[in-house]
Order: structure tokens, then C-alpha cells, then sequence
């Protein structure tokens, strides 16, 4: 994972986020043992495989929307990402996301196929789990 | 051959009791009468069923390497003409020798002698002897089932699960095995519940065992010869390619091909033997459960009898009953021995002493001291049998009393204590629970059965002896439950080593007692029928263990531990039901543990703290680190000592301290 200060950078043309942003994204947060890949399709939807320290990532879906640069979404079970985020890429292969919750948390996420083993071998998980509820139902895919 | 005894007072057993510890049972104070050097002496079996005609007797080192060397120190201790025979105790040589002495477990002999000598006269004679340091009453171990068994007969189609899920196996039986794939059908009970099983369906799909993860099933005969067993049968290739009557493989025991009978008194020359007027087929129904071989078109399905390609775990015959009979604590100790000795990894008992029979471990450890040794031997890591394990695991029933507290050896904190319950999920009227108790699992329950009595498929289905009521019979009891636990635990082992993981004694048995869902839920008002009583399910809250175990949950829990994520800068609850199970909030936790250098990295302002299950954590910055939480697994107190409790469990977690939070755990 890629955890850096946020800098501004000066566009001197308009960036097409809604083109950019569809295709295969992975972030491999080493120093909190996650591994992340996204998938965006061009319809708005989205696919999330994650893994946190357990041995199988963990599937979740949903949509996606921009304004401007202002990426933000809503999982498939009505919960709303954690924060909307500030796009900016880097070439085609490059995308930074910049939360915009007042954390100050920069993630950057490199283009890349999402491997068949992790859809495969993946856990659905099919509703919400808050802190206090009960565990994520699971379904095999 | 039975005597009780129940006359004995308090302050004998307690004077029994602080006589001896386990290393080394304490040398007699001179005393002035027999009796009284026997009570210094008596190690135990004097408040239970013990065997007529025997003791064992711990000797010093002196004398015990005199035996070795040959003299003959029985007629010194004895006198001519008044004892039949004497030998040791676990008279086959065991594979760690080094290890059996250092528990002191050669200096177990066995003097027999006339069934007429009343037992305890004969000990209070050769209590005078000062080579005897300690004496102990061969106790009576039973099987923890009423070993009724009801033959198998095509009955009620049952329906099919609403999410779809079948048993993934040609058995054509396993439809009325609601065990391993509970539909809710109320022909099984009219209170039965989709999911009160064992959770092994999916779990299937990653492993259904394998051949290196050998069970020994300490029990009554196992019959090699079922074709529903046969596939899944130890094999000890020398003995069956060697010479009849000889020890081809040297591990001082002939023949044993697929195990061994170590009740010698029957006089079986350690032949495993079903054929007897009392036998029941307890061991075979228990075997079966654990790794009947699944998809060979015939029969019933099991926990870990493989996919149908010869890749279940594989079942060790340790015959310790031949019908209603046993050697007691010297065949226990010896069988739990030798699978130790032979490559078994988990030991399936679905035996015990009644409760209440030991009031406390340190009650079991002295009175039952030579089986306490076994059980440390066949748990020792230096006799671990598979590469992902530290140590062997000891499972055991809770037995059948309906009492409050576990029966022993199980209730031992080394050991797992399995309680039973029904299709309904609800604990079964005949299981002990409470303190010493670890875990739940499917017993079958015959007083919610839809059906009459003869039909009643609300217990369990497994093999059988047709020798005796058929191939495939119904039983219920702990003693059903149990395989239900050490066949999972197997399935677990197996899918450890195909990951190439290995885990310390208390991180395994951790994942085993906290991979379970919830049935205190269920336990809070109403009852249930048990023969013509009406049972509070409220007495059973809490009581049951750590919850119902599922074997896929514990296979995810093999795979790995997910972190905590929190939201750094706020406070933060995490539901331990994750690395718990789902009884988490019920559990009694012991304590929260983070080294400094955690705390400096996730910025914690104080110590996290527990309540109802829930962690409180308050982290400052963001980063990872790992925390320590330990809890007990069964009870509000820890076993040992002067206690009766249940097992410390601990589990390491990541916490993840991140700007974003979702709700419901996504990354983004």
C-alpha cells in the first residue's frame, strides 16, 4: 500500500475521470497485510476483492458515481464507502485516491488484471456487518 | 468382577488426594495401622467402578529396575500364594521410552489375584510394602451412550434444504443424516432447525480429509470388515504383508493390523473382536461418524470419509470394551499409548467416568493417575503425529448423567470435553454440561423425534455391526457427539497440512473451540422433553461451551485470521464473534495483552478494554498491530488445581488503524 502526502498537481488539460477510471486496480497494503483489487465497470458498477489477514479475499459489489473529481460510491447492501475520494492519475496506469472524510488518507492503486485465483477462490459477502453486528454471511462462489 | 463403593469418607478421598502429586507419588509416613498406610497410598477408583481381582501399584525405581532385570520382587512383595500374576502395567514397550519414564509410566504394574479377595483388604496388605509408593483401584471408564441402537430401515422422504445445499455424496443414506446436513425437516423433529449440524458441507470443497491424519478411535471394536469402513481403515502394512503371529513391524505388538484389543482379560491376544453376547456396535456407529467412506454409492456420508477417492482420514481400531467389559484405567492408558506410538494424531474417546465421579482435575490426576500419564504422553509434543500439529489432540465426551459438570478425563483442560445436542439445536436431556465442558456438536435427541420410537431418526445414522442390530443403525448419546468434534478436528489437521501451515497445541485448539455458532441464542426460555421430564433450557445458557462447532468456519479460521479494522481518531468496537465464534459474548475473557511498541504504533491513548464481547479500542494513528486476547473456552473459570473449568483459549489479532471506516468492513 501507498500511503502519501497529498500534493497538487497542476492539469493543464481537462481529465476524462469517467474514461480513466474503468478496468482492474490493485493496492498491496504491505505494512497492514491487506491486498486490494477493484474492478469498475463503465455502467457504474463496481467489484471489490479484499484481503485482510484472512487467507481468502472477500467479495463485495456495488456503484460507483464521479462529479468532477470526486469519486464516491455505495456497497451493494446500502452502506456508503467510508469516504468519497479526490482522483488524480498518473498515465493511464496510475490512479491516486485522496479521501476527502478529513483523514488525509492517500491510497494509490496501479493498474492490473485482477488474478483468477482471487475471483475463484473468493468469499461473497452478501450484507452488511457493522462493528456491533453480527458476522458476514458467506456464500461460496 | 464390579464393586462399589460409595462409603468412603470425605477426608479419605482428600487425605488420597494431597498424598500424591503427579510427578511422584509421595513415600508412606510410618503409621500404625493398614489402614491408614493405605489411605496414604490409595491413589483411587474407590468412589466409582473399579475392576475385582486387580490393583495397580506404582513401584519405586529400585524395585522397578530390579522387575526389569529379571527377579522376581512380586513374590517379595506378596508372598507365595497369594497374588495370580503381576506384571507391568503397560507391559508392551513404548516407542519414546524415554518419554513413558520420564513419566514415571514404567514403574505402573498390575497385580492380580483372586476375585474373591475382597480389593481393598488385599491393598491395605501390600500397603505395608515401602517399594509401594502408591496403589490405585482399577477404575471402570464407560462408554458415554446407553448403547441402544436401532437398526435402519427406509422410512419418510426427507425434504431438501432451502438454500439448496445437499450432502455432495452417492451415500444413499445420507439424506436422514441431518447431522452433517441438518434441512429443518420436521419429520426428523417437529422443533427441528435448518443448520443444527455440523457445518461441514461447504468445508467439503477444500478438503474431506486425508489419509496422513490418523484418528484412534478408543472405543469399543471397530469392525474392519464393514464395507462402509473398511476403505477407511488404519493399515499397518507390515503386519498385513508379514507373518501371522509375528511382530513384523517391532512395535511389540502382533498382528495389529488395524489396531489393537486391549482388553486382555478377555483373552482376545489383542485380536479385535465384535463378536461378542454383549457387544453393541457403539465403536463401529463412533468410527463411522468420524470417516465412513463417502461417496462409494453406499451407505451412509461422514465428517472426513473423503471425496469418494480413497483421501479420508483413516480410523485406528484402539479396542478398549469387548462388550460391557474393559481392563479399565491399565487398557485405557495402554490404547491411548500405543496411538501415540503409531502414528495416530487425534484420539477419539467416547468414554469416560460418570460425573462427579472426580470432584476436580487434581482428583483426577491422583486417582486416576495412570491414565492421567497416558494422556500426557499421547499429548506430549515430542509424540506429535503430524506435521501441522504441536501435539496430538485428546477429545472426549462429556458423558450422559445430565449433570451440571463434565465427566472425566475430558474435563481436564488438556483435554476437549464435547456436549450433545439435538436437530433442534437445543442441548439433548441426557448431556452433561456445564463446568469442564468445551464444545457442542451433534448427539441426536430421541424425545424430540417426529416418529415412534423404532423410526426415530432424530438421533444419529451410522455404521453398525449386523452381528448385532444391522449395518446401519441409529444411537444417540455424547458418546455421538463426540466423533461429530474429532471428525471435524481431523478435517482441520487434514487442511493445515494441504496449506503447509503449522500451529502451536493452543493456537489449534483455540481455532477448534472458537469456530462455532451460537446456540445460547436458543437457550434463554422454553424447554424440551427428556423421558418423563420437562427440561429448562435456561439451566443450559452458557453451559454448553464455546457454541456448536462448524467445520467450515474452521477451515476458514486454518486459512487465516482477518484483521480488525478501526477508525483512527474515534473510539472504535470490534465484535469478537469474528475470532470468538458466535457465542463470543458470553465468553469470560481473561485479558487483553499489547506490548508497548503496539501501542507507540497504533497511538493507544489507554489498554483496549471487553465488554459483552465487544473490544473498545481508541487508536491515534494509523498503522497495524497485532493484540493478544485470551479467554476460557467452557465455564467462568479456568480447570486445574481444585477446580473443574475449561481451557484457555488465546487468539493474536491485527488491528488496522485507517482514516476510512466502512461499516460493513469494505476497503474503500
Amino acid at each position: 500500500m501507498l500511503l502519501v502526502a497529498t500534493g497538487c498537481k497542476k492539469d493543464e488539460k481537462p481529465v476524462d475521470y469517467k474514461g480513466l477510471l474503468p478496468g482492474e486496480w490493485h493496492c498491496a497494503a504491505v505494512e497492514f497485510g491487506a491486498d486490494v483489487y477493484a474492478r469498475f465497470e463503465e455502467n457504474g458498477d463496481f467489484d471489490l476483492y479484499q484481503m485482510l489477514g484472512e487467507g481468502r479475499y472477500r467479495h463485495y459489489t456495488g456503484n460507483w458515481s464521479i462529479k468532477g473529481d470526486i469519486l464516491s460510491g455505495t456497497y451493494s447492501d446500502g452502506t456508503e464507502w467510508g469516504s468519497s475520494y479526490k482522483m488524480s492519475f498518473s498515465g493511464n496506469d496510475l490512479m491516486t485516491l485522496a479521501a476527502q472524510n478529513g483523514s488525509e488518507e492517500v491510497v494509490i492503486y496501479s493498474r492490473e488484471s485482477i488474478p483468477s485465483e482471487v475471483k475463484e477462490g473468493c468469499i461473497d459477502v452478501k450484507s452488511s456487518f457493522g462493528m456491533l453486528n453480527s458476522q458476514p454471511q458467506y456464500r461460496w462462489l | 468382577m464390579k464393586y462399589r463403593n460409595l462409603t468412603i469418607a470425605a477426608i479419605v478421598m482428600m487425605a488420597a488426594i494431597s498424598c500424591l502429586n503427579e510427578k511422584e507419588p509421595a513415600a508412606a509416613p510410618e503409621l500404625s495401622s493398614k489402614e491408614e498406610l493405605l489411605m496414604t497410598k490409595l491413589t483411587g477408583g474407590q468412589n466409582g467402578e473399579y475392576m475385582g481381582g486387580c490393583l495397580l501399584l506404582y513401584l519405586d525405581e529400585e524395585t522397578t529396575s530390579r522387575f526389569e532385570n529379571g527377579e522376581d520382587v512380586a513374590a517379595e512383595l506378596f508372598g507365595s500364594g497369594e497374588y495370580t500374576g503381576f506384571e507391568k502395567a503397560i507391559s508392551h514397550k513404548p516407542k519414546n521410552e524415554e518419554l513413558a519414564r520420564e513419566l514415571g509410566l514404567h514403574r505402573w504394574f498390575i497385580v492380580t489375584f483372586d476375585d474373591m479377595t475382597p480389593v481393598r483388604s488385599f491393598a491395605a496388605n501390600v500397603a505395608v510394602r515401602p517399594e509401594i509408593h502408591a496403589i490405585q483401584f482399577n477404575s471402570l471408564p464407560k462408554p458415554a451412550s446407553d448403547c441402544k441402537s436401532i437398526p435402519f430401515r427406509p422410512q419418510v422422504r426427507l425434504s431438501s434444504a432451502s438454500d439448496g445445499k445437499k450432502i455432495p455424496f452417492d451415500d444413499p443414506m445420507n439424506s436422514y443424516q441431518w447431522n452433517l446436513n441438518n434441512t429443518g425437516d420436521k419429520n426428523v423433529a417437529a422443533t427441528a432447525r435448518e443448520g443444527a449440524d455440523v457445518g461441514v458441507i461447504d468445508a467439503w470443497k477444500l478438503t474431506a480429509g486425508s489419509p496422513d491424519v490418523i484418528v484412534a478411535v478408543c472405543d469399543a471394536p471397530v469392525k474392519y470388515t464393514h464395507p462402509d469402513l473398511a476403505g477407511s481403515m488404519w493399515v499397518n502394512e507390515a503386519e498385513l504383508n508379514g507373518v501371522k503371529g509375528v511382530d513384523d513391524d517391532g512395535n511389540d505388538y502382533i498382528d495389529d493390523i488395524h489396531g489393537y484389543n486391549f482388553y486382555k482379560r478377555g483373552g482376545s491376544n489383542g485380536a479385535i473382536n465384535w463378536e461378542t453376547e454383549t457387544e453393541s456396535g457403539h465403536g463401529t456407529h463412533v468410527a463411522g461418524i468420524v470417516a465412513a467412506v463417502n461417496g462409494n454409492g453406499i451407505g451412509v456420508s461422514s465428517v472426513a470419509g473423503g471425496s469418494g477417492k480413497g483421501d479420508g482420514v483413516r480410523l485406528m481400531c484402539c479396542q478398549v470394551f469387548e462388550g460391557i467389559y474393559s481392563d479399565g484405567d491399565r487398557g485405557m492408558s495402554e490404547a491411548l499409548m500405543y496411538a501415540a506410538d503409531n502414528g495416530a494424531c487425534i484420539a477419539q474417546c467416547s468414554y469416560g467416568y460418570p460425573a462427579g465421579t472426580f470432584e476436580c482435575d487434581d482428583a483426577f490426576i491422583n486417582n486416576a493417575s495412570l491414565e492421567y500419564r497416558a494422556l500426557k504422553y499421547f499429548t506430549n509434543p515430542k509424540n506429535c503425529n503430524h506435521p501441522s500439529l504441536e501435539a496430538n489432540i485428546a477429545i472426549f465426551a462429556a458423558g450422559n448423567e445430565s449433570a451440571s459438570i463434565s465427566g472425566y478425563p475430558g474435563a481436564l483442560p488438556m483435554c476437549i470435553s464435547v456436549t450433545a445436542f439435538g436437530p433442534d439445536f437445543l442441548p439433548a436431556g441426557y448431556t452433561n454440561y456445564g463446568r469442564g465442558c468445551n464444545i457442542a456438536a451433534p448427539g441426536g435427541d430421541l424425545w424430540v423425534g417426529a416418529l415412534k420410537e423404532e423410526d426415530n431418526i432424530s438421533q444419529i445414522l451410522s455404521t453398525g455391526l449386523s452381528e448385532i442390530s444391522g449395518d446401519y443403525i441409529w444411537m444417540q448419546g455424547s458418546s455421538m457427539a463426540c466423533p461429530h468434534m474429532s471428525g471435524v478436528a481431523a478435517l482441520g489437521v487434514s487442511y493445515a497440512g494441504k496449506l503447509g501451515k503449522k500451529f502451536t497445541d493452543n493456537e489449534f485448539k483455540t481455532l477448534l473451540l472458537t469456530s462455532v455458532n451460537d446456540i445460547n441464542q436458543f437457550l434463554t426460555e422454553g424447554g424440551k422433553s427428556f423421558k418423563d421430564m420437562w427440561i429448562n433450557m435456561q439451566t443450559y445458557h452458557n453451559r454448553m461451551g464455546t457454541g456448536a462447532i462448524d467445520a467450515w468456519k474452521l477451515l476458514m479460521q486454518i486459512e487465516g485470521t482477518p484483521s480488525a479494522m478501526v477508525q483512527t481518531g474515534k473510539k472504535s468496537q470490534v465484535d469478537l464473534s469474528e475470532y470468538f465464534g458466535e457465542g463470543a459474548a458470553d465468553l469470560t475473557y481473561l485479558a487483553v495483552e499489547i506490548d508497548e511498541e503496539a501501542k507507540k504504533t497504533l497511538g493507544l491513548a489507554s489498554n483496549p478494554k471487553i465488554t459483552d464481547g465487544v473490544l473498545d479500542i481508541v487508536c491515534m494513528k494509523n498503522g497495524s498491530a497485532k493484540i493478544r486476547i485470551s479467554a476460557i473456552a467452557g465455564g467462568v473459570q479456568l480447570g486445574g488445581g481444585n477446580n473443574i473449568g475449561g481451557t484457555e483459549i488465546t487468539r493474536e489479532i491485527s488491528i488496522i488503524s485507517r482514516g476510512v471506516y466502512s461499516t460493513n468492513g469494505g476497503w474503500f
